[in-house]
């Protein structure tokens, strides 16, 4: 015998799984029986969304072994219901009426079965015609919801109630084979089943179900699948008119493939120019492992941000890109695709990063047959973010977990590190997460800076150094002329997350000047790095002064010792001069009237007054090197001491309090001079008092 | 057969090994130090009919970032430090200060231009083994014709070439021209100061002070021209008529510090002319 496939059979056998969708709609009315004294009437309806897949496959075997056919069953896989009951009866004395409703996933069935036949001769043809099925809800396994029941006593004015359940009940395809599964013996219809048993059970289930059908109103047709589509309706009534049952039911069958797409290692974070990088995304057909298709990724919402670091580079296209050349893809037919040129049942896809804070979305999806199937991921979305970034704030999660800063937005600026410098009213160093995590070029070299940490960008011109600024425990990147613009700012590439408050944040210009009587200066007023626009060093004092006594001290000679030593004084000097760019001010303004400076050898911009420049802790940098002369408490002008007791000028102060010299209290020492000298700061608080962002004048603090 | 093979092989790694470790301790194999060194190009301008002069210093700034890092390393710090196990050397030759640092002329539109002439060098460093650490910075003094140089707001820069590294200094924009004598009196004492020419200030201080006696600036650099001279009551007197004439108006905030270098001066030889 020659058995020819039928191409419209279902593709089962090719690996391919599919499910079964659409819905299902059941009324049930009970009515009261025609000429009793009840009237009324109660209406059970389901509104089922069908989601069924197909599990088992029988063949169904003719008695020479031969295959003629396949039995199918179907199982529930999440499909949702929806039931209501209404309606109610008046009898003579009482009224009774019906409400309730329920909902809930599955249980929409207890059985589903769909014969597909597999041969033109096929012994079962007359009995069971290809696509023959039969759907059966059984009241012990589907859904159920409770109804309350109210009993209205009219003549005692009493009421009661009671709760019973309602059962989803109906019944398609009675002509059909009709209980199978009941008849057939064997675990869960393993193995081929013969066409003598399937006659059998047709027969034996005709006679079965011709009974129920008649007190069931359930369905008494034959139903046949019909270009893939279970489609019917029908109205039975039964029990002398008392029950009507309605169905109508619209069921495809859709092929059931999902794919997986894997979210990005975690510990991979994007990096760009020469070190630019890549990573690899996988991709597969879920729950297959033969099914093959064909895949197109799609990288979209990708970030294009001007450079590819806060301070490098001015490029603004796409931060993100598909790696060329990779085997077996190709470009897509879309801009920011690639389409595989094989099918697969996996892959994997390279994307490349050409800037340290790129960031996009990417998707996959494959196609089947001609219908492209969108991947998941394992938390239901239909997209990656690139890096691994869940709160999708464009920071790889990794970079915040490990800075501590995870629930914090991109354009966070919250620094309170190193504790005890700056205000506690305003943090932040005028650079935000992501413009951290993103992170600046220092001395030709990337890298990311701490979020906690507050950062001050120096370009040091001369050389010299920075000192003993390094006191204040800020974190100090020194940079190359490039790395800030012309206008000093260091985040000159910003966009994405930058502070809204202020127009980029500046770093500071260490350079030299040829000054006379000074040994530094800023330009043009003391604030903060925003608004100061130079800060001068006497390039003089190491450069060439021989009579300097600073570089007389040092090894370095013109012409002589090889090797220069920055000197303590200097070191000084620098930080004193950056601290007035952090917005720091004297300890106090020293204002002493010409007039009344009776003494000829005395000028009064070298002398020392009670709170002025030289008030406060002696160990400040923040006070100047000694001047000629001090007011003393008694309004006495004094040569100012030679031993300053403990002054060094090393740190930055961080409260008012005169030290050494400058402590309380009054007192007049052996030699007829009058301490304390300066006594303490009018400003002082130094380290309290740092600016770094906004834009600061004199010393202007927030909140202060 | 395979023995025989093993065997030359074997042979050929030893005698290789033993040629590398000779190389090595006869020094024509060092081992290779290559970090970045800078140079810092400091430009002082001189007056219009004049010289200007240049100061063109190398340092580490890997060197001093390392410092730095270190010294704010703390409960509340971190260091990025990387452990360094080599002292950083280069051997330099003192012809290199004349041979291997170039100046260069940039235009507007980036065109860069050697300038061939015109160039002193009037001091610098010895040759041999130079350290560096973070605190060093060696830098040597030339003296540029001003006709040599670019045209106001064009930049100039230098070029030093340390064994095989070429390093590239900091890029400085050339100033206005001057407005009037007193600015270029003011300009030549700024640069004969630079060049250490303190025997050629006394004639610069008294023109200036001659023509602007109500500035500090003509006392002070007759100052720095008698305690070259050694005659230092003479110049503790002019420092601290200066010191007397300091209060005065000055742009940035200069005024805003301090005349400390003069009181400085004035205690350094107050205790001189004590003893």
């Amino acid at each position: 015998m020659f058995f020819v496939l039928i191409t419209h059979l279902p593709k089962a056998e090719e690996g391919i799984p599919y499910s079964w969708q659409g819905y299902i709609e059941v009324s049930q009315k009970m009515l009261t029986t025609a000429g009793s004294s009840s009237s009324g009437e109660v209406t059970t309806r389901w509104k089922l969304n069908i989601n069924w897949k197909e599990t088992n496959k029988n063949d169904i075997k003719d008695k020479n072994g031969r295959l003629v056919g396949q039995l199918i069953k179907l199982e529930d896989n999440g499909s949702t219901w929806k039931g209501t009951v209404t309606g109610g009866f008046a009898q003579a004395s009482q009224d009774i009426s019906y409400e309730g409703q329920g909902s809930g996933n599955n249980n929409t069935i207890s059985f589903v079965w769909i014969y597909y036949s597999l041969s033109d001769k096929d012994p079962l043809k007359d009995v069971l015609p290809n696509g023959s099925y039969c759907i059966g809800a059984n009241p012990e396994s589907v859904a159920t919801f409770n109804e309350t029941i109210t009993y209205i006593d009219r003549d005692r004015g009493s009421t009661r109630s009671s709760t019973m359940p309602v059962f989803l009940n109906y019944f398609v395809g009675g002509k059909n084979l009709s209980m199978p599964f009941g008849h057939i013996k064997g675990p869960d219809l393993a193995g081929p089943i013969s066409t003598e048993t399937i006659k059998e059970c047709v027969t034996r289930g005709a006679q079965a179900m011709a009974a129920i059908q008649a007190t069931n109103s359930w369905d008494t047709e034959a139903r046949v699948i019909e270009d893939g589509v279970m489609k019917g309706h029908y109205s039975r009534t039964a029990f002398n008119d008392t029950l009507i049952n309605e169905l109508s039911w619209d069921i495809s069958k859709v092929m059931d493939v999902s794919g997986v797409i894997e979210k990005p290692d975690k510990n991979w974070r994007p990096l760009g120019g020469d070190e630019n990088n890549s990573i690899k995304i996988k991709a597969k057909i879920k729950d297959n492992s033969e099914l093959k298709g064909k895949w197109k990724f799609t990288l979209f919402e990708a970030s294009k941000e001007k450079g590819y670091a806060m301070n490098k580079g001015d490029s603004t296209d796409y931060d993100l890109n598909f790696v060329e050349n990779q085997s077996d893809y190709a470009k897509g037919s879309e801009a920011m695709t690639t389409e595989s040129t094989k099918a697969m049942n996996s892959t994997e896809v390279e994307i490349q990063s050409l800037d340290y804070g790129a960031w996009g979305k990417l998707k996959a999806e494959v196609n089947i047959e001609g219908t492209w199937y969108k991947c998941k991921t394992e938390d239901g979305k239909d997209y990656i973010t690139i890096p691994f970034d869940d709160n999708e704030n464009h920071i790889a999660d990794k970079w915040e977990e490990k800075y501590e800063v995870s629930g914090e937005s991109a354009d966070s600026d919250n620094d309170n590190k190193p504790e005890g410098v700056g205000s506690n009213k305003e943090a932040g160093d005028g650079f935000t997460n992501y413009e951290e995590y993103r992170g600046f070029f220092v001395n030709g070299e990337w890298e990311d800076t701490d979020p906690k940490y507050k950062d001050l960008f120096i370009y040091d011109e001369l050389g010299f150094g920075i000192g003993k600024f390094t006191d204040l425990k800020l974190q100090i990147h020194l940079i190359d002329q490039n790395e800030f613009d012309s206008e000093r700012y260091v985040n000159f590439n910003r966009g994405y997350g930058t502070l809204l408050t202020q127009n980029g944040q500046k770093g500071l210009y260490i350079c030299g000047r040829t000054m006379e009587a000074v040994y530094g200066a800023v330009s043009s007023v003391v604030g903060s790095p925003n608004v100061v626009d130079r800060v001068y060093i006497n390039a003089m004092l190491l450069m060439s002064d021989p009579m300097n006594p600073m570089v007389r001290s040092a090894k370095n000679l013109r012409g002589g010792a090889r090797e220069s030593i920055f000197h303590e004084e200097l070191d000084s000097i620098i930080a004193h001069e950056l601290g007035h760019a952090v917005n720091l001010l004297h300890h106090g303004e020293d204002s002493v009237d010409r007039d009344r400076c009776y003494r000829a050898d005395i000028s009064p911009d070298s002398v020392a007054v009670t709170g002025g420049k030289w008030s406060g802790d002696v160990k400040c940098i923040m006070r100047y090197n000694p001047p000629l002369n001090y007011l003393g408490w008694d309004n006495k002008f004094y040569d100012y001491p030679e031993n300053e007791e403990g002054a060094s000028r090393t740190i930055f102060c961080d409260n008012k309090e005169g030290t050494g010299i400058n402590a309380p209290p009054n007192r007049m020492d052996e030699d007829g001079k009058p301490y304390p000298v300066a006594g303490n700061a009018t400003y002082g608080e130094c380290k309290k008092n740092v600016t770094l962002k906004g834009n600061h004048y004199y010393g202007d603090v927030p909140g202060f | 057969m395979f023995k025989k093979k093993v065997l030359f092989i074997g042979i050929v790694f030893i005698f290789s090994l033993v040629y590398i470790i000779l190389q090595m301790s006869s020094g024509k194999i060092t081992k290779k130090i290559v970090e970045p060194l800078d140079v810092a190009l400091y430009y002082v301008q001189g007056p219009d009919d004049g010289s200007s002069c240049v100061s063109v210093g190398i340092f580490s700034k890997i060197l001093k970032q390392e410092k730095i890092d270190d010294q704010i390393k703390g409960s509340d710090g971190k260091s990025k430090t990387k452990q360094r196990d080599d002292k950083l050397y280069y051997e330099i030759d003192k012809s290199m200060w004349q041979d291997e640092v170039l100046f260069w002329a940039l235009d507007e539109n980036g065109k860069k231009n050697k300038i061939k002439k015109g160039i002193k060098l009037i001091s610098s460093p010895d040759g041999g083994r130079l350290y560096f650490t973070a605190d060093s910075f060696y830098n040597a003094i030339y003296e540029i014709e001003n006709n040599s140089l670019p045209k106001q707001g064009n930049k100039i820069y230098a070029e030093v070439t340390i064994g095989k590294n070429v390093i590239i200094s900091n890029t400085v924009a050339i100033p206005a021209k001057l407005s009037g004598e007193c600015e270029n009196i003011i300009k030549k004492a700024e640069v004969e100061t630079f060049l250490g020419n303190y025997d050629n200030l006394m004639p610069i201080a008294e023109k200036l002070i001659s023509i602007k006696g109500a500035s500090y600036l003509g006392y002070w650099y007759k100052g720095l021209a008698l305690e070259n001279e050694k005659d230092y009551k003479s110049a503790l007197s002019l420092f601290e008529t200066a010191l007397k004439k300091y209060h005065q108006p000055s742009q940035d905030n200069i005024l805003y510090e301090p005349p400390i270098l003069l009181a400085k001066k004035i205690k350094e030889l107050k205790k001189i002319t004590r003893r």
